[in-house]
């Protein structure tokens, strides 16, 4: 069970904790005492072939892999193969959980089901925590040819974690505002940005004084979704926060500027977006907003919102670029340093890959398989019409992904914790956007003098 | 206070064996025996880890990187003079403070006078009053989330009823409003708690002092200023001190519902600490949390000078 | 003079009772609309005015969360508020005890680290804590959320309060018959302690029942408690926004905020009572 690296370490915290209170001299005791104790942990059962299968997901997405899961054990029960899975969602609350087993360096999950996992990720596969995959997935057959372009994520040549539903941002239209607007979307659609500002002008609505009251294009004033969108801009026009190389910027220049202008001229200059708009998806949910890009999960509380007549269409072109948001729920092993579990747990990873059509169209997410994507319960499912413009991103080469870095979540445009601090000092009125792109370079160059972003390669 | 040796009738027999029993008095060791139970505790499972927190806040131990080496106070003098969240964090910290315990203590001691005046519904009020504090952070967060909603929330849907008042507000969102946001939702969490220790002060002062007061011809608002309150003064002192360490020590509410948001303004200590451990970062999140402990000794210290001061003038 | 004094009484009283009714009825309206959107149907929970009563109640956000374990998470929970109170009572009563009635050697200096300690933020012994118990071996048990919350310093203190103004003489004419120290604290001392003791009951159940981030981090499917489970239903932040809505959410907060609210209101004469006697006035 217990890795070998870094034994110094552990023996460091060890004796800090001895010494601090003797606590260690309880220790043989009430391990023996705990040895009796029938709620006393999971010591014991790990010893049986039980594999623990972490997700992180909200709803009805967890219930979902459950029942996945469940599925397995009866095909393992059927084979007698005597492995058994054992699932449990936690949600919120992994980092937390993540952090601690790393730092006890026992009881870590076999399998880990997660959310996009883009904030800890690289601190887990550069901590040497999170394997490579294609040792043990080559061994039992994985069908690696099934996989959609766009889908595989390499670091040094190697999947540390196969996404199990795609994800891309996409643009939101309520119908309704159209209509009213005498907009159409098959004549005219909102595909360039010149098209999509006459749109967002079109169905805003406006006081007497002109402030907005119903926004015609849906922007925050702080946090993710203006760092998402200030990303979307900066894409297009070629820039990123980071090279793909991971060492070098390139969002302190003109592109960097040139899609904050953007953004404030929402706000400011074209008034088709409220700065004090804070709960997003709500005010599109209950059709107080007209245009709203977002990621493809909220097509299935859309379908389910009463009242809400909508399409979706890619993420408009600007100045001759496209860009979208890519990203992936990410399902990994962790190094549990016994091999007989780490294949069991790849068994199970091929077993999902193969149902994922069958698992995308009950989520309404995306399959990221060639095979699922052709079921008919897949092609058949309720969302599938919407989903369109995520495969587009991907088939047509404009996804573009987040970078990876091993302190975390810092430099990502959605919620990355450097990025956006920094930019919400621009929409927040307290930098200029010069001064705020100045002290993000600064801030992001400490970092990476300290330690590079991880390269990859997408296949 | 204590139970001497002529109420317990023995004489202290001095133990013919081991030079310990010498050093610890016979009355001592009764004494540990009843705190025995409580320190096997305390020490393994309060103490200890704390102990290895301090420890930790001198080295740069980072959960998964090999070779955590000893730093000094490295930590700490790059908290103190290079780390411009951190410092952030310090300063939303003791703003919400400086909201929270003058409006916790005011109210709370209002309720408390309205509620000892034993008027008609003070028990319904009394109950009521404190009931929010037996809520738990997650509770109390995902519904005041939801009433400082920027649009669809009751506090934005009653005050735009007011002409003038945009039907958008951003509680949450807004760099000058997110603090107090966060504030109101403690006052409306923790003014029960000081509201209780009022009360029980209140109901220890003898009511023949307030008569006579009374009698002497002082107003309502005299015999409050002159006796009532100068007799709270215990209670006042352990109000203000304990909610001072709770308001320094908060990050549910940034942990649940900002996230540290907008540009930072919604950062507090501790929220700073668990981002720091989030990022692994054990030995600079140590330190944090080791500044935080000076900080609120500090304070605590600043608070016991002040108090002192008044009552000698 | 005296009716100008009468009029002044009943003005003030007037004020008086016009501000704390108000107050009061402020402080009622959060709880009152969480469980009031609990109940409403999901299209009428986003309203752009005020709706304080739905046009059908319905229980759908409660059927919705109890295809959950719930009833495991409420057990897990309920067992490890109760005896984390009852070893909290147990260890917290004779220490309290011993620092009204006794002097000793290291005792202010024990009392003011017992002090200090209130002053230390959890999260920083959070990581060394789990190293503990998972090198004891009780990762994911309910023990482990058990035994770090039994040395309650708050809990002493009330104690130590509650005997500092409560007389001695029974307990010096117990010792007088010869009755020993600990005969002494169980016999005489503690079944006065009777408001003590209701209050540690309070506020260590509610504390218990709303732990959150030491549960959270401890635990495992089996052993997870409620305040950790409803926060899946959690609409805000995070990457599922705009998956979730806000009845489910509300209907666990109601669920989490009853046993709390239902202890507090069945103890709350006696509680007041407890703060008011055992006098914790520092």
């Amino acid at each position: 069970m217990s890795n070998k690296k870094n034994y110094s370490r552990r023996d460091f915290l060890k004796l800090s904790a001895a010494a601090g209170a003797g606590a260690l001299a309880a220790v043989p005791a009430s391990r023996a005492w705990a040895g009796s104790n029938p709620i006393a942990g999971l010591r014991r059962k790990l010893q049986t072939q039980e594999l623990i299968v972490w997700a992180d997901r909200g709803e009805p997405q967890a219930s979902i892999l459950n029942t996945f899961v469940d599925m397995y054990n009866e095909k393992l029960a059927a084979d007698g193969s005597g492995v058994t899975l054992k699932f449990e969602n936690i949600h919120p609350g992994i980092e937390e959980r993540l952090a601690a087993v790393a730092a006890a360096r026992d009881g870590y999950p076999d399998i880990v089901l997660a959310n996009s996992g883009e904030s800890y990720l690289p601190q887990y596969i550069t901590g040497g925590l999170i394997p490579a995959l294609n040792p043990v997935l080559d061994e039992i057959g994985f069908a690696w040819d099934d996989l959609l372009p766009g889908m595989q994520r390499k670091i040094d040549g190697q999947n540390h974690w196969m996404i199990y539903s795609a994800s891309a941002f996409l643009q939101f239209i309520n119908l309704d505002h159209a209509a009213a607007a005498g907009l159409d979307i098959e004549s005219n659609p909102p595909d360039s940005t010149e098209s999509m500002l006459e749109w967002a002008d079109a169905m805003t609505e406006r006081d007497a004084n002109g402030n907005v009251t119903r926004s015609g294009f849906l922007l925050t004033g702080s946090g993710g979704h203006p760092g998402a969108v200030w990303g979307n801009r900066l894409q297009s026009l070629g820039g990123s926060v980071l090279t793909d190389d991971g060492a070098g910027t390139n969002f302190n220049n003109d592109m960097g500027l040139e899609a904050i202008d953007w953004l404030m001229n929402c706000f400011d200059e074209w008034n088709i977006s409220d700065i004090n708009m804070t709960d997003r998806y709500n005010q599109w949910l209950t059709g107080n907003a007209s245009i709203f890009w977002s990621g493809n999960w909220v097509i299935a509380s859309s379908l389910q919102q009463e009242g809400l007549n909508f399409a979706t269409w890619k993420m408009p072109s600007w100045q001759g670029g496209r860009a979208s948001r890519a990203t992936g729920e990410a399902m990994f092993m962790m190094d549990t340093g016994d091999q007989d579990r780490m294949m069991a747990s790849g068994e199970f990873l091929k077993w999902f890959t193969e149902h994922l059509g069958e698992y995308n169209a009950e989520a309404g997410d995306i399959c990221p398989t060639k095979s699922g994507s052709e079921l008919d319960v897949y092609v058949n499912r309720p969302s599938a019409p919407f989903a369109e413009p995520v495969h587009q991103a991907y088939d047509e080469g404009f996804a573009y992904y987040t970078n990876f870095h091993p302190d975390g979540n810092v430099f990502n445009y959605y919620f990355g914790e450097v990025v956006t601090r920094n930019l919400d000092n621009v929409w927040q009125g307290l930098q200029e956007p010069q001064e705020a792109l100045d002290r993000m370079q600064e801030e992001v160059q400490e970092i990476l003098d300290d330690r590079p972003a991880l390269a990859y390669t997408i296949e | 206070m204590t139970i001497t040796k002529e109420a317990l009738g023995t004489e202290v027999v001095p133990p013919s064996h081991g030079w310990n029993f010498t050093f610890f008095s016979r009355n001592d060791l009764i004494a540990y025996s009843f705190l025995l139970p409580f320190a096997i505790f305390f020490g393994i499972f309060t103490l200890g880890p704390f102990i290895t927190g301090v420890g930790l806040s001198f080295t740069d131990h980072h959960i998964l990187r090999p070779g955590t080496e000893f730093v000094g106070f490295e930590n700490y003098v790059e908290l103190v003079t290079d780390d411009p969240v951190f410092h952030r964090s310090v300063i939303n910290t003791l703003y919400y403070t400086a909201i929270l315990v003058p409006a916790t203590v005011i109210i709370g001691l209002l309720l408390a006078l309205y509620i000892n005046s034993k008027l008609f519904g003070h028990t319904f009020s009394r109950i009521i009053l404190f009931a929010p504090y037996v809520l738990s952070v997650s509770v109390t967060s995902l519904v005041w989330a939801w009433i400082l909603d920027s649009q669809y929330g009751l506090l934005t849907l009653y005050l735009s009823k007011i002409p003038g008042v945009p039907s958008n507000i951003p509680w949450l969102s807004n760099i000058h409003l997110v603090m107090p946001s966060i504030a109101l939702l403690s006052i409306w969490w923790q003014t029960g708690f000081s509201m209780i220790l009022f009360l029980a002060g209140l109901q220890d002062i003898p009511n023949e002092l307030i008569e006579a007061s009374k009698i002497d011809g002082a107003g309502t608002f005299q015999t409050f200023w002159f006796v009532t309150l100068p007799l709270l003064r215990p209670v006042l002192t352990l109000t203000i001190t304990l909610t001072l360490i709770v308001s320094m020590k908060v990050f549910g509410p940034m942990y649940i519902i900002t996230q540290g948001g907008p540009a930072a303004r919604s950062y507090s200590v501790v929220y700073y600490l668990f981002m720091q451990f989030r990022r692994l970062e054990l030995g600079y999140a140590s330190s944090v949390g080791i500044l935080l402990l000076l900080m609120i000794l500090l304070i605590t210290l600043i608070r016991m000078i002040l108090l002192r001061d008044q009552t000698t003038s | 003079m005296s009716n100008i004094k009468t009029r002044r009484t009943v003005a003030f009283n007037s004020f008086m009772w016009l501000l704390g009714m108000g107050l009061t009825l402020l402080w009622l309206v959060p709880i009152a609309w969480m469980i009031v959107s609990s109940l409403k149907p999901e299209g009428e929970i986003l309203t752009l005015t005020p709706e304080w009563i739905p046009s059908r109640v319905t229980i759908e956000h409660y059927i919705k969360i109890f295809e959950f374990p719930v009833v495991l998470w409420f057990r897990n929970s309920f067992i490890v508020a109760t005896v984390t109170t009852i070893l909290r009572l147990a260890v917290a009563a004779p220490a309290g005890y011993v620092f009204a009635r006794y002097n000793f050697k290291g005792k202010n200096w024990l009392f003011v680290l017992f002090l200090a300690t209130m002053m230390i933020p959890f999260e920083i012994s959070l990581v060394p804590l789990y190293l503990l118990i998972s090198n004891m071996g009780l990762a994911n048990s309910l023990t482990a959320m058990i035994l770090p919350g039994v040395a309650n310093v708050v809990a002493l203190f009330i104690f130590r309060q509650f005997f500092l103004n409560l007389p001695k003489e029974l307990e010096d004419a117990a010792a007088i018959d010869g009755c020993s120290p600990w005969k002494t604290f169980f016999r005489i001392a503690l079944p006065l302690a009777k408001p003590a003791i209701l209050v540690v009951i309070i506020l260590s159940f509610v504390e218990n029942w709303n732990a959150f981030l030491w549960p959270l981090v401890i635990g495992n499917a089996e052993t997870k408690t409620l305040a950790v489970g409803v926060t899946r239903f959690n609409p805000t932040g995070g990457d599922t926004a705009g998956t979730q809505f806000f009845g489910p959410a509300m209907a666990a907060a109601t669920l989490m905020a009853i046993p709390s609210l239902l202890i507090y209101f069945l103890l709350q004469r006696y509680f007041v009572e407890g703060v008011t006697t055992s006098g914790m006035k520092g």
